[in-house]
């Protein structure tokens, strides 16, 4: 079994040792000495669930790594204590970069993109803003590319300029999850300071824009896209204008992710982490 | 003709560069405010009524009353509708 740490919340995996190897290098920078603490939850992973077994804390069923990740994602937004915003979010040496949006507005490609320009990974899925001090949170999710981005990512880029970024694991037909320990990379700073919000929004052109976008409309879509703002609606206000206020905001207008990202890199970038980047 | 404002009491709100953007904990939504809703805002404090606030706002602007009465008065609606701004009888 491995034991993970989900925002402070213990829960263990229990699954066949090559399925355990393989949850370990996805979800390594959450994972707990086994027995660190009772957990709450007990994720079994590729066995049905069984009458006789012995009473305990929850168990939850799941048939595969992707129903894991499925399955902890929902169980990390329920317990978040932090505010949680729908978004993917890299990181540079200078701060996060949160791009806010709902399902199915390409957050996961356009942040595999950033990753694969030399951004670091926090998150495809939430942006976490502590309420004691408006940084943000690690985020217990690797990244979630279905194949389509896989090709969107993969195939407009030229020479990939990491070949560890996009492996050949797939954990479905259908979708691919990435290792956060490579990911991650070597982050001086695991609780940044949220630098941009940049609200992704694709365009039928192959221009690229990057407009400013006023505070206020951010705030107010930050708010919009959160899960958990009703838990704590005057600290998330609060902590969401707190957080703006140091940001700068913009839309970025966009088709082709690749080319999105590495604009992205040039505007907003600072120093990535990568040895070497292609020109744009 | 009842008086503007003030907000609900689980209203908050913020100024970020010269806009204001409102926050209704009782609801979890959240609205940046334009250039008129923000005029009406800063002027719904429960004492004055709809005329009053047309008429400061068309002084404001340079405008009369009747060409800028409908936009306020839409404002005021939204608002009140919004639960952001509360409706009070004139005494």
């Amino acid at each position: 079994m491995i034991q993970l740490d989900i925002f402070g919340t213990a829960v263990t995996v229990a699954a066949p040792d090559a399925t355990l190897t393989e949850v370990h290098r996805l979800w390594q920078p959450f994972v707990r000495p086994a027995n660190d603490r009772p957990p709450a939850v007990t994720f079994q992973v590729g066995r049905a669930a069984d009458p006789t077994d012995p009473a305990g804390p929850a168990v939850v069923h799941v048939d595969s790594i992707v129903e894991l990740a499925t399955a902890l994602n929902r169980f990390a937004l329920s317990v978040c204590p932090y505010l949680a915003i729908h978004a993917g979010v890299v990181r540079s040496s200078e701060g996060a970069i949160a791009f806010p949006a709902q399902s199915g507005a390409g957050k996961s490609t356009l942040t595999a993109a950033c990753v694969r320009a030399g951004f670091g990974y926090i998150s495809d899925e939430a942006l976490c803003l502590s309420y004691d001090d408006n940084r943000v949170e690690p985020y217990p999710r690797p990244l979630a590319l279905s194949a389509w981005s896989i090709r969107a990512v993969g195939g407009a880029a030229g020479k990939a300029e990491h070949d560890d970024v996009f492996g050949e694991r797939l954990h479905s037909p259908e979708e691919f999850l990435q290792h956060q320990a490579e990911l991650t990379r070597t982050a001086a700073d695991q609780r940044p300071m949220l630098r941009h919000v940049v609200v992704p929004e694709r365009a039928t052109t192959s221009e690229i824009h990057l407009e400013p976008l006023h505070r206020a409309d951010a705030v107010a879509l930050l708010l919009r896209l959160s899960f958990n703002h009703f838990k704590r609606p005057l600290d998330a206000f609060a902590v969401t204008v707190a957080a703006v206020r140091v940001a700068q905001t913009w839309v970025l207008r966009y088709d082709n992710p690749v080319e999105a990202a590495l604009v992205l890199r040039r505007e907003l970038g600072g120093l990535l982490f990568v040895d070497e980047v292609s020109d744009v | 003709m009842g008086l503007v404002g003030p907000p609900a009491p689980d209203v908050s709100w913020q100024e970020l560069d010269g806009r204001i953007v409102v926050f209704n904990a009782a609801t979890g939504r959240a609205a940046a405010l334009n250039e008129t809703a923000a005029a009406v805002w800063q002027l719904a404090d429960g004492q004055r009524t709809e005329s009053d606030v047309i008429d400061a706002l068309g002084a404001a602007y340079g405008m009369s009353a009747d060409a800028i009465g409908p936009d306020v008065r839409s404002v005021i609606d939204q608002l009140r509708t919004e639960g952001l701004l509360l409706a009070v009888p004139s005494p």
